[in-house]
């Protein structure tokens, strides 16, 4: 489903990812871990298209196209989502309003007829419970006023509406509650299929016990230095990431 | 030193004032304010640049348009309002080229909704104290109305009175078979018994063919405890000249909500005063225009708070596209006796091009000590993050931006109180951008 190969890109000056190699294939839950400021949401930000971030060399490829020559939106429409680490507020647009845009927007670009207000405030509502949210948040301004928790668990509300084909999670565990960590990982292992896949990215493993991931990879100084089983996640845990700094190094 | 400015206004405002004074048979209060007015105005003349609360506003090309008052309108057409599918409501009363249109106007079957309540021709008001609001602050546009308006609407409500719906008044023209260089003098007087409430809109077309200067006057008395909502949409076409003075009186414990809407226009100036003259007083004050093109609109707030114990809030929002200017003046006198007075002010500027510009002028004056009085005011561009965000969600760019503006807008619309109206107010808004063409600021995109 993903292809990436020799993926570099910067912020700004600053070279961030420096050929970066992985491969996600479609029905399969893939992690990335590493230590802060290994990259880990600049591929995040790559994946969605966000301006802030210029790639400098590789490709990236998904479902057959080449997905770095796709607007924003149009990568959403394609089925690509990322759930931020930083959702943002914006004041004066609804929750519902957002969500209904976009989805109308995906069904418009696969030639389905929009749903009606009745239909998708049912389909809105019904998520919303499976995450454990209040209904009158769906009236409310997006991310405004709301508390970390309830901004991630937002982000999985809006994945679960547009169900996307391949969703990117970034640092979604951040701020969670070990309570909101079960439902936002319910609500993601809800959405697995053949026909889907997922990056998950954390800095701890924590979040892959409930999101069990088929394939852990390690992310260091802008490549992917180790790759492996769940129980890479494990070993991490126990030594931290000390010594695979000496490991992408040597790498290099 | 010569006022080259003035100089340009003077003999079209002498041809103005030497044109007929009210009718035969106009009550006594007529001939006095229009004897008045003229007296003002041929010693003050009309505001140029040069005086400091008309700095924003070039008044030279509105010169020639006022040596000839419109006359009555000479073809019955389909009445502009109809284009403008207003949400359920059709006018009670339709003034064209400031003359009452007894055909368009629905007025009797208000009158039968509303037992107790008055609607009528102005100049059928015999003892009303028309003029009284407007006499405070009004300025030369005011005092030109004063002078020259031919009839208007008058509305008095009893005490306790509470009307069922929105009382709808739309102010239009129509070419009346001479030339475009004249102007017209709508007005309109509203008086609200004791306690009494009612929601009014005022709404303002012109007809591309019309007269091409409106010179509209709107006063407001409130007796104690009376609450009026008054939405002002001023929707008339780019190329027309709108000056305008909305003067209301509040009594003890009275509440003015004024929600002010303005699209676009050539020259749109509108001068806004309160006077709170009792305790308890409430000014709510929502304005929002917008502008493309070339528009320019110029707001001018004047807040007396005379007495203690007075609120007054102000929240004005500019979106401005193209070329437009947009200037916001807000003036808020706090008097030696009015402790406890509250007065909050703020002025927030969307600027959609490069091109457009604002001008904001916020003016405290407070002659008492123990007041809270604030005001604030932005000048920014859309969010790029709010919008990245929206179009991550498969939202495209154009869309997204509209979603910001109308969000930009909304505290505004929905100041009207009533679901209808706002969601007239957000599709006129809509329509409005539709025409837009948003500008991309270098280096936006996507990553790659």
């Amino acid at each position: 489903m993903l292809e990436i190969q020799g993926l570099s890109a910067r912020v700004g000056e600053k070279p961030i990812l420096e050929g970066l190699d992985l491969v996600v294939p479609t029905g399969e839950v893939h992690a990335v871990m590493g230590p802060n400021g290994s990259g880990k949401s600049t591929l995040a930000k790559v994946l969605a298209g966000h301006p802030s971030v210029e790639v400098t060399a590789g490709t990236v490829r998904y479902l057959g196209q080449d997905l770095l020559e796709l607007d924003p939106e149009e990568r959403a429409r394609e089925g690509v989502f990322l759930a931020f680490q930083y959702p943002i507020e914006i004041p004066g647009v609804s929750n519902s309003t957002l969500l209904r845009e976009g989805l109308n927007a995906v069904r418009a670009h696969r030639g389905e007829k929009p749903l009606d207000a009745m239909d998708f405030l049912k389909l809105a509502r019904a998520h919303a419970a499976k995450l454990g949210m209040d209904p009158t948040m769906l009236g409310r301004s997006v991310n405004e006023g709301f508390s970390g928790g309830e901004k991630k668990r937002n982000e999985v509300l809006q994945m679960l509406v547009l169900e996307p084909r391949l969703a990117v999670l970034d640092e979604t565990d951040s701020g969670l509650d070990i309570d909101a960590l079960k439902v936002v990982a319910s609500g993601v292992n809800a959405l697995r299929s053949p026909e889907r896949a997922f990056l998950v990215i954390t800095h701890y493993q924590r979040l892959l016990d409930h999101i069990v991931p088929d394939v852990v990879h390690v992310l260091a100084g802008g490549r992917i230095v180790r790759t492996g089983d769940r129980s890479l996640a494990l070993e991490l845990e126990e030594k931290g990431y000390g010594w695979l700094d000496t490991t992408a190094g040597a790498a290099r | 030193m010569t006022t080259a400015s003035a100089s340009r206004l003077e003999p079209h405002l002498a041809a103005a004032l030497a044109e007929d004074a009210p009718p035969a048979g106009s009550p006594a209060w007529r001939v006095d304010l229009a004897a008045a007015a003229r007296e003002r105005l041929l010693a003050d003349g009309l505001p140029t640049r040069r005086d400091e609360d008309h700095l924003y506003t070039d008044v030279r090309p509105l010169g020639p348009l006022l040596a000839r008052r419109a006359g009555p309108a000479r073809r019955a057409g389909p009445m502009p309002a109809d284009r403008l599918h207003l949400s359920p409501f059709a006018p009670e009363a339709v003034l064209v080229n400031g003359r009452l249109d007894l055909a368009a106007s629905r007025m009797d079957a208000w009158l039968a909704r509303h037992g107790g309540a008055w609607l009528g021709r102005i100049t059928s008001l015999a003892d009303a104290p028309v003029g009284r609001a407007l006499s405070t602050r009004g300025g030369g546009w005011a005092a030109l109305n004063d002078a020259r308006f031919v009839d208007g609407l008058g509305v008095r409500l009893p005490a306790g009175h509470k009307t069922a719906g929105p009382l709808v008044v739309v102010h239009t023209t129509a070419p009346d078979g001479i030339d475009r260089n004249a102007a017209a003098f709508p007005r309109l007087y509203v008086e609200a018994g004791e306690g009494a409430e009612a929601l009014l809109v005022e709404i303002h077309l012109a007809d591309e063919e019309g007269p091409d200067l409106v010179d509209a006057a709107t006063e407001i008395e409130l007796a104690p405890g009376a609450r009026l909502v008054h939405l002002r949409l001023q929707l008339q076409h780019g190329a027309s000249r709108h000056v305008a003075t909305t003067a209301a009186r509040l009594s003890r414990d009275s509440t003015y909500r004024l929600v002010d809407v303005t699209f676009g226009g050539a020259t749109h100036r509108h001068e806004i005063h309160a006077d709170l003259l009792e305790a308890g007083a409430d000014l709510d004050l929502s304005g929002l225009y917008v502008l493309r093109d070339t528009d320019h609109a110029d707001t001018h707030v004047t807040v007396d708070h005379r007495v203690a114990h007075g609120t007054s809030r102000q929240v004005v929002k500019g979106i401005l596209d193209d070329r437009a200017r947009g200037a916001f003046t807000g003036r808020v006198l706090v008097h030696p006796d009015a402790q406890q007075t509250s007065g909050r002010q703020a002025h927030h500027a969307l600027l959609l091009s490069e091109g457009a510009r604002v001008d904001t002028r916020p003016q405290l004056e407070i002659y008492a000590d123990d007041v809270q009085c604030a005001h604030g005011a932005t000048v920014g561009q859309l969010d790029e993050e709010a919008l990245g965000y929206l179009q991550s969600r498969a939202i495209g760019r154009e869309r997204a931006r509209a979603l910001l503006v109308h969000a930009f807008a909304h505290e505004v619309v929905q100041a009207i109180g009533h679901e209808a109206l706002a969601q007239d107010v957000h599709r006129l808004l809509a329509e409005r951008l539709e025409g837009a063409h948003f500008e991309d600021a270098p280096g936006e995109g996507p990553a790659s």
